[in-house]
């Protein structure tokens, strides 16, 4: 039966719509149609109400049952209103409890997860600044190789070399050395303090393993890095000056052999190492500042990162004149950059760094452009992913109801991605609701109470989740009945 | 029989429109109130700022929904 409440609040509605002309025919067949023909088939409906209160009156009459008697016993017997009523109602709060549910607890945790992945991925992603394109190093001659025991060591040592000989190094194997504990720090022990403490330097800088490299092989260096090219030599100099007077590896080799070779290689290493120092001197004296490697000028549309060994003597001559490493970097933007470069070749500091100024700047608009397609890349990836690890719940739907559900479900969201507005700010928010709700649940009415639910929490902060959900299942439930009914007017 | 003046007339037929509005009307919210009266408490709040949902409080809520959906159809 109509209760009182309810029989009121319809015809104050029905008073309201009656000044706009709008009339409520009920469906047949639905369950609001049912109702209303339960009514208004009921005898006691009949005839032309006198007022509002009089129909309010005929509504509950007309929706009740009847009461009657058995052997002294009265019982009620429900109206056609109440068995559907009885019938209803209990199984649709039940469905609606499920919906509810499971857009809370399944749909809801799925659109929290992707909006999370997907503001960890753009959060996480950084995107190079100019100067990160560029790997510098200083390269500057320790001192060791221009004053001291070392010092004295190579320059006596260069004075009684015969330049007429060894052109290439002996190659002597060393196969039945094991390396792991073969320890050339202290094989290379001179007893002198100085030049001790330079080898274990050396050895402790490039790490145990690259120097033992250096001294048991004949491997050519590259002369890309001059300064390992310089203490590799130094290494493989000092150790063929000790293993000819140890004689303690096995080399497989006689012992006048190996004497022969080790001096050999002592002179053709102790060569390479005095050549090698004064190309350097030479270059710095020269004002030589730097290599890049590839040989090119830097572009902001090609991230391909430029290594850039700069002669450290030289640049702090040239910092005093206000050139700054952005001044350098400013040089090799420039067209006609080189990318071997002296000191007096390069123009003002002034020209270069407003050069780099101006590249920044271009990179910055770049950046700015690519922000879009990035995060539209992110939502793609992190929806793959997504779909990759569907719920326990959605299971049978992706893999069993339906092989194509899945194909389908990537198409509409790349699709909506696609669509994505990038002109205007983006709100991931909705976009994850979106794409969980509306697109991967769309078999599902979760989007209609998620969507509902977010809309009310967005306009009042204090109003909290249950009661977010108590309103979205208010119009979602009469939403539903009022569908039952078409409107004309 | 007495004639009816033309306000009786007009009111007549204002109530048989309001009559033929209310029966659907009247039935969207016992049913809809009732449907939310048994959910509350587990999925959707059974309160408002703290104040206990009574079926009335429910049914005009329905009812606000019922306009906003019919009078302004969002």
């Amino acid at each position: 039966m109509l209760t009182k409440q309810s029989a009121t609040v319809g015809v104050g509605l029905a008073g309201i719509l009656e000044g706009s002309n709008i009339k409520l025919i009920p469906k047949a067949g639905t369950l609001v149609g049912e109702l209303t023909s339960a009514v208004t088939k009921n005898p006691l409906f009949g005839g032309v109400c006198s007022s509002e209160e009089d129909l309010v009156d005929r509504l509950m009459l007309s929706s009740s049952g009847t009461t009657s008697s058995s052997n002294g016993t009265q019982f009620y017997v429900p109206a056609d209103h109440d068995a559907i009523c009885d019938n209803y109602i209990q199984e649709l709060a039940s469905i609606c409890s499920a919906h509810t549910s499971y857009a809370r607890a399944v749909v809801n945790a799925e659109v929290t997860k992707y909006k999370e992945a997907v503001n960890l991925a753009i959060s996480e992603y950084r995107h190079p600044e100019p100067e990160d394109l560029f790997n510098v190093t200083y390269s500057k001659l320790p001192d060791y190789y221009r004053f001291g025991a070392l010092y004295d060591l190579i320059t006596s040592s260069s004075n009684k070399q015969d330049n007429t000989k060894s052109m290439r190094p002996d190659v002597l194997n060393f196969t039945g050395v094991n390396r792991e504990e073969f320890d050339l720090v202290n094989y290379l022990q001179t007893g002198d303090i100085e030049i001790d403490s330079v080898i274990s330097a050396v050895v402790s800088g490039y790490g145990k393993e690259v120097v033992n490299d250096w001294a048991l092989t004949a491997t050519e260096l590259s002369q890309d890095d001059k300064m390992a090219f310089i203490d590799a030599a130094l290494i493989r100099y000092m150790f063929y000056t000790a293993l000819m007077e140890k004689n303690d590896l096995p080399t497989n080799c006689s012992l006048v052999t190996l004497k022969t070779n080790c001096r050999n290689n002592a002179d053709y290493y102790m060569r390479e190492l005095q050549n090698a120092i004064d190309s350097v001197n030479a270059m710095t004296k020269s004002g030589f500042l730097f290599n890049s490697n590839p040989g090119r000028g830097f572009s902001f549309l090609d991230e391909t990162p430029i290594s850039l060994d700069i002669n450290e003597e030289v640049f702090e001559t040239l910092a005093e004149k206000g050139y700054t490493i952005q001044a350098i970097f400013g040089y090799l933007s420039t067209v006609n950059s080189k990318y071997t470069v002296t000191a007096n070749e390069l123009p003002e500091a002034s020209t270069c760094i407003d050069e780099w100024t101006k590249v920044r700047t271009l990179y910055a608009i770049k950046l700015h452009r690519q922000k879009d397609s990035l995060v539209k890349r992110v939502l793609a990836v992190e929806f793959d992913k997504a779909l990759a690890s569907v719920a326990d719940e959605e299971e049978v739907k992706f893999n069993k109801t339906d092989s194509r559900f899945a194909q389908e479900t990537r198409d509409l969201g790349y699709a909506y991605i696609d669509s994505i507005e990038t002109s205007v700010d983006i709100n991931i928010d909705e976009i994850a609701l979106d794409l969980m709700a509306k697109i991967r649940f769309r078999y599902t009415n979760a989007y209609i109470l998620l969507k509902e639910m977010s809309d009310i929490m967005k306009m009042d902060e204090k109003i909290t989740p249950m009661e977010a959900a108590l309103y979205s299942n208010v119009k979602y439930v009469t939403d539903f009945l009022l569908e039952q009914c078409d409107t004309s007017l | 029989m007495v004639a009816q003046t033309p306000e009786e007339v007009a009111r007549e037929a204002s109530l048989k429109s309001v009559t033929a509005n209310a029966v659907p009307l009247a039935n969207i919210v016992e049913l809809a109130t009732s449907v939310i009266s048994k959910m509350t408490g587990k999925d959707i709040a059974d309160k408002i700022n703290d104040v206990s949902l009574s079926r009335t409080v429910l049914s005009n809520i329905v009812a606000n929904r019922i306009k906003e959906k019919v009078l302004k159809g969002v």
